[in-house]
C-alpha cells in the first residue's frame, strides 16, 4: 500500500523523518519496501506491505495509529460528524439484508443534488499519490474515505435505483452484471450481491456495477458503506478474477465498528467538494452487532513468553499506546479491544503487542535452559552423508535436480507417476520416479556446453502412486566419456592420453563397478545382476539388481533414442539403487575376521567357453572347486578371437590360494587347480590353460 | 692366520672398491659380511686353533669385519651420491598435478551440512519428513484459518483432495506432535514447494530448515539467543534484527535478517520466526500454560547466495559443472 506521508502527518505528529519513519514502520510489523521522495502531492511516500491479519492497517489512520503507539503521541482523528439539513434518509432510500451470514451491517447515506466534476488539487494529488486515478469528485470522495479510514466505500446513482430499495441477497442462478470496468459478468449463489428490487446492481465488496454508477449527470447519490463476511469477499473475487482495492481489504477484515462513521465522513466531503444537501441520518441495517471483546493478559505470562520482567503497569501503558483500554487487576490486566482490531482474540494476542512495543530487538539474547538433550542427524541423514562420502571418493560429483520433472518423462517399467492436479507447465507436471532421467539431462546440459567427462550422482527423494502418493529415496550416478578427463599423459608411460582415455572410458563395467562397491559398503546381502531393461535403458545393455528376491535396483547404460532426444551424442551409462535397500543392509555391526599369516599363491587361468556361458557360472564351479583355500577371484581378461574359436570366448582370470593355518606348496593348489580343471570341463565343456 | 687377515682385508677392500652399482656393492657386502659369508666361516674356524691363538685371531677377524663393513657404508654412500647426480635434469615441479579422478559436492549440500552441524551442535534432532504432505499438516495444524489470505503467500501444488507438495517444512510439527511429548527440539530440512513461476530469485522449489524447541521455560529471548548463536555460527561477523512479520503458527512473530558487512551490508532476510501459537500446541496435545515453545523456518538456497556472491537461484538445480567445480 501506498502511504503519503503529508496525508498519514494528518493524523500523527509525528517527530519521525522519513528514515526514521521507514524504520519504525518496519520494525512494528509494517514493512516499508520502496521509498519514494517525492510522490504527487509532494510529500514523500512510502510503498508498505501489511500482514495479512492486520488489515486494520490498510489505511492512513491505521498506519498513524501505528506510528503514534511507537512514539506514544495521541492520535488525531477526522471529524465523523455531517452537516445534514436534506429530508430523513430512510424517507429516500431503505435497505434489507437477507443474507445476514454473508453481510453483518449495511449503511447508506444519501446526498440530493450534487454536482458531478473533477475533484480539487489536492485531493487529485493525494490519490494519485496513493496509486489510485481520480475519477469525479464523488467517486473520488469514496475512495479518498477508504483509504483514510479503511472502509470500502460505494456511490449508487440514487435515481437509478427503483425506489431507493437496495436488498442484500445471494446472486441468482442465472444472474450477470456489467461491473464498472465494462465487463459482463456471470453470478452464481455463492456470491453475495447489492441488488435494487428485481436485479444485481453490485457485486458485494468487490466491484460497482456499471448501470448505475455515478456519472456527470448523476444528481442524487447513495453513499453504501457495509461490512460483509471476509471469506465470502475472497472467494467472490477470486471466482471472477477480480481482486480490487475492496475485496482486497474485506478479506482482511475491514472495522465492523466503523460503517457508519465512513458513511457520514464521505457525505459531509461530498457536500464539501461538490455541493447538495445531506438527508439526515444514516440508514443502517445490523444484522450482527460489532461486539468489543474483553480479552485478559497476565503480565507473569507476557514475562514467561517473552523472557523479560513485565510488571502489570508496564503491560498496561504499553496496550494504551495502541489505543487498547486497560484495567489493571493483581496480575491480570482486563482489555477492552476495539471493534478495529479484529486481530485481537487471545491472550497472546496481547502479549505479542506488548512485546512489539517493547520492541523485539530489546528483548534480551539467551539460549535455553533446562534438560540437556542430545543433538544428533537422523538416521536417513547420517546412512545418506555416509553414500555420500563413498561416491565422492570415488571420483563422483554431487549434483541436485529437480523433483518435478515434465509430463512422461521416462522411469521405470510399473511405476505410475504422481501427478500433479495444476500442473505449472508441460516440464513442470509430475514427481519423479526415478533420479536417473534428472542426471542424463544434467550430462546432455553439460555435455552441450562442452563437458564431455562426468561422472555425477544424487541422493534424492522419488516418488510412486499407487492408493495413495508414495515417497521413497534412491541413490543413483551417471558415467560419460572418460575417468581420464583431458589430463596430460607422462611421456615414460609410452601411452599417449587418448590412450589413457580410452583405458578409462565410462562403460557398462565402470557403473557397476560402482555399484558393486555401494553393495559392498553397505552390506547389502546376496547381490545379482540378472539381465534386465526399462523404457531408460539400452535393450541387452542392462541389468536389474537384485537383493536376494527383491529388486533392489538397475544398472546399465541408457537407451539411444532417450538420450537422443536430450541431444546427448555420447554413450552415458547409469545406475539407481534404492534407499531402503541400503538401510536394510548396513544395520548390522561387522565383526572382524583374522587376516592370514601364511603367504598367498597365485595362479593365472585361461578358462575357455561357449559365448552364452556366464562369467557368475564360471565362477560359481571354480569357487565350489576351490573350497577354503580359495581366497579371491580376479578377472583380469575377457578375450574373443581365432585363437578361441568361432563362438567361444577366453575368459582370463587370476585365483589367489591361502590358508590361515599353513603356507600352501605348489602340489596342494596344484591339485586343486587339476579339480577346478575336471570340473570345469565336465560341467561347462569349458578347457583351462594355465599361463 | 694374522697374516691371512691382512690379505683379506685387501682383497675385500678391492672387491668394493670396484663396485659400480648398488646391486653389485651388495652382492660383495653378502660375499664377506653374509650369514654364509666368508667372516662367517673365519669365525666358525677358530675352534680348530689352539687354545692360546684363539684370542688373538677373534680380534683380528673381528677387526677385519668392522673394516669391511666401514668401507661397504662409505662406498654406499659413494654410489647413492652419484646415482643422485646421474638420474638426469630434476623434475619440472610446476607442471600440474594429475587428479584421476575428480570429485566435488554441491553448495547447497555444503549449506545443508554446515546448517546441520551447527544445530546439532545446539541440541536439535534431525527428523525427516515428507514432501507430499497432508493438506492438514501443512495448513490447519499450523493454525491457518480456512481459506485466509495468509494462505496467498503458500500457493501450492495440488496432488488430489487429501495431499499437496508441502509448502514450508513447519508441516513437520504436527507429525511430531503425533509421536513425541516434550520436552523437544527438533530439526527438519528439505524441499519445498511453490505455485510460482521460475526467475532468478524464485523457484517453483526450495530448500528449508525448520526448527522448533518445546520446553517448561522457553523464551522469546532463548529464540532470538539461538538464532544469533547460528547466524554467527554460519556468517560470523553479523548484525541480527528482529522485526514483527505475521505467521499464523507462531506469535508473537518475527521475521528474522542479518547484516554481513560482506554482503553489501544491507538486511537480508533469512526467515520467519516466533514462539508457537498456543493453538497449535493444542492441537497437538501439548498445554500451553505447561509448555512454551520457539519455532522458525529459513530458506536455505538464501545463505550460499549471500555467502557466495550467487545472484542466480536456478543455479543450483542446473548443475553446470563449471558452477559446482567453483565449490
Amino acid at each position: 500500500m501506498r502511504i503519503p506521508l503529508d496525508w498519514v502527518h494528518e493524523y500523527v505528529d509525528s517527530r519521525l523523518d522519513v528514515a526514521g519513519t521507514s524504520e519504525a514502520l518496519t520494525m512494528m510489523g509494517l514493512e516499508v519496501e520502496e521509498v519514494e521522495q517525492e510522490g504527487a502531492s509532494g510529500s514523500p511516500v512510502l510503498d508498505i506491505t501489511v500482514m495479512s491479519n492486520r488489515g486494520d492497517c490498510l489505511s492512513m489512520i491505521g498506519v498513524a495509529r501505528e506510528l503514534a503507539a511507537e512514539q506514544d503521541l495521541p492520535l488525531k482523528l477526522p471529524s465523523f460528524e455531517m452537516e445534514a439539513s436534506g429530508p430523513p434518509a430512510a424517507s429516500l432510500a431503505s435497505i434489507e439484508i437477507q443474507d445476514p451470514d454473508l453481510c453483518y451491517r449495511y449503511a447508506a447515506t444519501v446526498v440530493l443534488g450534487v454536482r458531478v466534476g473533477p475533484s480539487p488539487d489536492w485531493m487529485a494529488r493525494r490519490l494519485t499519490a496513493a496509486g489510485m486515478r481520480p475519477i469525479n469528485n464523488i467517486v473520488d470522495v469514496t475512495n479518498y474515505v477508504m483509504l483514510e479510514t479503511g472502509q470500502p466505500l460505494h456511490a449508487f446513482d440514487l435515481r437509478l435505483l427503483p425506489g431507493g430499495r437496495i436488498v442484500v441477497r445471494r446472486a441468482r442462478e442465472g444472474e450477470t452484471i456489467r461491473t464498472l470496468d465494462g465487463v459482463e459478468r456471470q453470478l452464481s449463489p455463492e456470491m453475495l450481491a447489492i441488488c435494487d428490487e428485481s436485479r444485481p446492481v453490485a457485486v458485494a465488496g468487490v466491484m460497482g456495477g456499471a448501470d448505475t454508477e455515478v456519472t456527470a449527470s448523476t444528481v442524487d447519490v447513495l453513499i453504501e458503506s457495509a461490512c460483509f463476511n471476509a471469506a465470502s469477499v475472497r472467494a467472490t473475487a477470486r471466482a471472477l478474477g477480480l481482486p480490487t482495492e475492496a475485496s482486497y481489504r474485506f478479506e482482511r477484515n475491514v472495522d465492523p465498528g466503523g460503517t457508519a462513521k465512513a458513511a457520514m465522513r464521505a457525505a459531509e466531503l461530498i457536500r464539501q467538494l461538490a455541493g447538495g444537501t445531506i438527508c439526515q441520518g444514516v440508514v443502517d441495517v445490523v444484522a450482527r452487532a460489532a461486539e468489543e471483546r474483553r480479552v485478559t493478559v497476565r503480565a507473569s505470562r507476557a514475562s514467561a513468553i517473552l523472557g523479560i520482567d513485565l510488571t502489570p503497569g508496564t503491560c498496561a501503558a504499553y496496550l494504551r499506546r495502541l489505543c487498547l483500554e486497560c484495567e489493571e487487576e493483581g496480575d491480570t490486566i482486563h482489555v477492552t479491544v476495539p471493534t478495529f482490531r479484529g486481530d485481537i482474540t487471545a491472550e497472546i494476542d496481547l502479549i505479542e503487542e506488548i512485546g512489539r512495543i517493547h520492541g523485539f530487538n530489546n528483548l534480551p539474547t539467551t539460549l535455553i535452559t533446562g534438560p540437556s538433550l542430545q543433538g544428533k542427524d537422523s538416521p536417513r541423514g547420517r546412512l545418506e552423508e555416509d553414500v555420500r562420502t563413498l561416491l565422492l571418493s570415488m571420483g563422483m560429483r554431487e549434483v541436485m535436480t529437480h523433483s518435478i520433472v515434465a509430463r512422461d518423462t521416462p522411469g521405470p517399467d510399473g511405476l505410475q507417476p504422481v501427478r500433479l492436479r495444476n500442473a505449472l507447465s508441460e516440464d513442470v507436471a509430475e514427481m519423479r520416479r526415478a533420479l536417473v532421467p534428472g542426471l542424463v539431462q544434467t550430462v546432455a546440459l553439460n555435455f552441450g556446453r562442452g563437458c564431455r567427462d562426468l561422472a555425477i550422482f544424487e541422493i534424492g527423494r522419488v516418488f510412486r502412486q499407487e492408493e495413495r502418493p508414495v515417497e521413497s529415496w534412491s541413490v543413483a550416478g551417471c558415467l560419460t566419456g572418460s575417468r581420464w578427463d583431458g589430463q596430460w599423459a607422462p611421456q615414460d608411460r609410452r601411452l599417449t592420453p587418448e590412450a589413457f582415455r580410452r583405458a578409462l572410458a565410462a562403460d557398462f563395467y565402470q557403473a557397476k563397478g560402482i555399484v558393486e562397491a555401494l553393495c559392498a559398503r553397505f552390506d547389502i546381502p546376496d547381490v545379482r545382476f540378472v539381465p534386465g531393461g526399462g523404457p531408460c535403458w539400452r535393450r541387452g545393455h542392462c541389468a536389474d539388481i537384485y537383493s536376494g528376491d527383491t529388486l533392489i535396483g538397475q544398472v546399465g547404460e541408457l537407451a539411444p533414442e532417450f538420450r537422443d532426444s536430450l541431444d546427448l551424442k555420447v554413450p552415458a551409462f547409469g545406475f539407481e539403487i534404492s534407499g531402503e535397500a541400503i538401510a536394510a543392509g548396513s544395520g548390522e555391526c561387522r565383526k572382524w575376521r583374522p587376516q592370514s599369516r601364511y603367504p598367498a599363491t597365485r595362479r593365472d587361468l585361461a578358462v575357455a567357453v561357449a559365448e552364452d556361458i556366464s562369467y557368475d557360472q564360471v565362477a560359481a564351479v571354480i569357487r565350489e572347486r576351490g573350497g577354503d583355500l580359495l581366497e579371491e577371484i580376479n578377472l583380469f581378461d575377457v578375450y574373443r578371437g581365432e585363437q578361441v574359436g568361432e563362438g567361444r570366448k577366453s575368459i582370463g582370470l587370476s585365483l589367489v590360494f591361502r590358508s590361515g593355518e599353513r603356507t600352501l606348496t605348489d602340489e596342494e593348489v596344484s591339485a586343486v587347480v587339476e579339480g577346478i580343471r575336471s570340473e570345469l570341463l565336465g560341467r561347462l565343456n569349458a578347457t583351462l590353460r594355465e599361463s | 692366520m694374522l697374516q691371512d687377515t691382512e690379505v683379506l682385508k685387501t682383497d675385500a677392500l678391492s672387491e668394493i672398491a670396484e663396485a659400480r652399482e648398488l646391486s653389485a656393492l651388495e652382492q660383495v657386502e653378502t660375499r664377506w659380511l653374509g650369514r654364509k659369508g666368508r667372516i662367517t666361516a673365519l669365525l666358525r674356524s677358530v675352534g680348530s686353533l689352539p687354545a692360546d691363538e684363539r684370542p688373538a685371531f677373534g680380534q683380528s677377524v673381528n677387526r677385519l669385519k668392522a673394516a669391511i663393513a666401514e668401507a661397504v657404508a662409505a662406498r654406499r654412500a659413494e654410489l647413492q651420491a652419484a646415482g643422485k647426480a646421474a638420474s638426469g635434469p630434476a623434475l619440472d615441479v610446476t607442471l600440474p598435478g594429475r587428479l584421476v579422478p575428480r570429485a566435488g559436492g554441491h553448495p547447497l549440500r555444503a549449506a545443508i551440512a554446515e546448517i546441520k552441524r551447527i544445530f546439532i551442535g545446539l541440541g536439535f534432532e534431525v527428523v525427516e519428513s515428507p514432501e507430499i504432505e497432508e493438506y492438514r499438516f501443512n495448513f490447519a495444524a499450523l493454525n491457518y484459518p480456512p481459506d485466509h489470505p495468509a494462505m496467498d503467500e503458500q500457493m501450492s501444488f495440488f496432488i488430489d483432495d487429501e495431499h499437496l507438495l508441502r509448502t514450508q517444512t513447519t508441516a513437520v510439527q504436527g507429525r511430531v506432535f503425533l509421536e513425541r511429548k516434550p520436552p523437544m527440539r527438533i530439526c527438519t530440512i528439505g524441499r519445498c514447494f511453490r505455485y510460482e513461476a521460475v526467475d532468478a530469485t524464485h523457484g517453483h522449489t526450495f530448500h528449508q530448515v525448520d526448527c522448533f524447541a518445546i520446553d517448561r521455560h522457553i523464551t522469546m529471548a532463548d529464540l532470538k539467543g539461538t538464532l544469533y548463536q547460528f547466524a554467527r555460527e554460519m556468517f560470523g561477523d553479523v548484525e541480527v534484527r528482529f522485526r514483527r512479520d505475521f505467521f499464523p503458527f507462531v506469535e508473537p512473530g518475527a521475521d528474522f535478517a542479518v547484516r554481513w558487512k560482506q554482503a553489501g551490508d544491507r538486511w537480508l532476510e533469512l526467515g520467519g520466526a516466533g514462539m508457537i501459537h498456543p493453538n497449535v500446541l493444542r492441537m497437538g496435545g501439548i498445554d500451553p500454560e505447561e509448555w512454551t515453545g520457539f519455532a522458525f523456518g529459513m530458506g536455505i538456497e538464501r545463505m550460499p547466495m549471500i555467502k557466495h556472491g550467487i545472484n542466480d537461484l536456478r543455479l543450483f538445480y542446473e548443475n553446470d559443472i563449471r558452477f559446482l567445480e567453483q565449490f
